[in-house]
C-alpha cells in the first residue's frame, strides 16, 4: 500500500530522516508556509498523494519492520541500495537494514532477523575453516 | 799447780788433735756418702730412662698390633657388606637409574606440551592478525558488497532470513 513510501527509508537512520521530515510536512499543511527546503523533492512529492492520510504515512513507516546487520565497513550509498534490494525482494518491502559497522568482522556480515541470529562472516569462516 | 795447769793445757791439745781427726774422717765420709748418692741417683735415672723407653717400644708395638687388627678387621666387613649387597646392587641402582629416567622423560614430555601449546597459541593469534589485515586491506568496496550479498543468500540458504 505505501511502496512508494517505503522506497524513501532503506535503512532505519533513512526512517529517523523520513519521520522528521513527514512532521514538518504535516505542520507546513497548518501554515501558510511553502514547505522548507529541508524536505527532500522527493519526499514532498510523495507525501503529496497522501496529504489527506499523513498520519497514516507516519505510522506505517515508524512500523516498518528492522533487519539488522554488522558489516566489517560503511559501504557506498550504491552498495546499501543494491544490498536493501536484496534484502527487500527476500524479506518484504516494509523492511529496513540497521547496518552496525564491526571492523574485527574482517569481510561479510552478520544477520538477525526476526529473532534468529547468523554468522556468515570472513573472520567466522577463517575460525571454522583455517582452523583458528 | 803448774802440773795441773800443764795437764789441762796438754789434755786440750790433744782434746783439739782428736776433734780435728773427728772432723776430717767426717768430711771423708760426708764426701763418699755425696758420692755414693750421686751414685744412685744416676742409676735410678737411668733406670728411669730404661723403663720409659721400654714402655715407648711397647706402646709402639702394641699401636702396630693394633692397627693391623683393625686392618684386618675393617678388610673383613668391607668384603662381608660387599659379599651382601654384591649380588642386588646392580638392579637397585639400575631400577633407581630407570625411575629418574621416567621421571625426567614425563618431566620434559610436560614441559614440551606446555611449550607447544603456549608456541600454538601465539600461532594463532599471529595468523589470525595477518590475516584480518591482508584480507581487510584486500578487499575494496565491491568485494565487500559482494561478500555481504554472500553472506545474505547463506542466511537465507540457513534460515536465518
Amino acid at each position: 500500500m505505501y511502496s512508494d513510501v517505503y522506497e524513501l527509508a532503506l535503512t532505519t537512520q533513512d526512517r529517523e530522516h523520513l519521520l522528521r521530515e513527514i512532521d514538518m510536512v504535516v505542520d507546513s499543511l497548518y501554515k501558510t508556509e511553502v514547505v522548507t527546503s529541508e524536505v527532500r523533492r522527493q519526499v514532498a512529492e510523495v507525501l503529496a498523494k497522501y496529504k489527506d492520510n499523513l498520519p497514516g504515512v507516519r505510522e506505517a513507516v515508524k512500523k516498518m519492520r528492522d533487519m539488522k546487520m554488522e558489516v566489517a565497513r560503511d559501504l557506498s550509498q550504491k552498495g546499501v541500495e543494491e544490498v536493501c534490494t536484496w534484502v527487500r525482494k527476500c524479506l518484504g518491502e516494509d523492511v529496513l537494514v540497521d547496518f552496525v559497522v564491526k571492523p574485527e568482522l574482517i569481510g561479510g556480515a552478520t544477520v538477525y532477523w526476526e529473532g534468529r541470529y547468523g554468522d556468515f562472516s570472513l573472520k567466522k569462516k577463517l575460525e571454522e575453516y583455517g582452523g583458528i | 799447780m803448774g802440773i795441773a795447769i800443764a795437764g789441762v793445757v796438754v789434755g786440750y791439745l790433744d782434746l783439739k788433735r782428736r776433734q780435728h781427726g773427728v772432723d776430717a774422717e767426717a768430711d771423708v765420709k760426708l764426701k763418699q756418702a755425696q758420692e755414693k748418692a750421686e751414685k744412685v741417683l744416676r742409676q735410678a735415672q737411668d733406670k728411669a730412662l730404661e723403663i720409659l723407653e721400654r714402655a715407648r717400644m711397647d706402646t709402639e708395638n702394641r699401636n702396630e698390633k693394633l692397627e693391623i687388627r683393625l686392618d684386618r678387621a675393617e678388610e673383613k666387613q668391607v668384603a662381608e657388606f660387599k659379599k651382601a649387597v654384591g649380588d642386588a646392587a646392580p638392579a637397585i641402582l639400575g631400577r633407581k637409574i630407570d625411575e629418574e629416567f621416567v621421571r625426567a622423560k614425563a618431566e620434559i614430555g610436560e614441559y614440551r606440551k606446555q611449550k607447544e601449546t603456549e608456541i600454538a597459541l601465539r600461532a594463532e593469534e599471529l595468523v589470525r592478525q595477518v590475516a584480518k589485515q591482508a584480507l581487510g586491506k584486500g578487499l575494496d568496496m565491491e568485494k565487500h558488497k559482494a561478500l555481504i550479498v554472500a553472506a545474505l543468500e547463506e542466511a537465507k540458504s540457513a534460515h536465518v532470513l
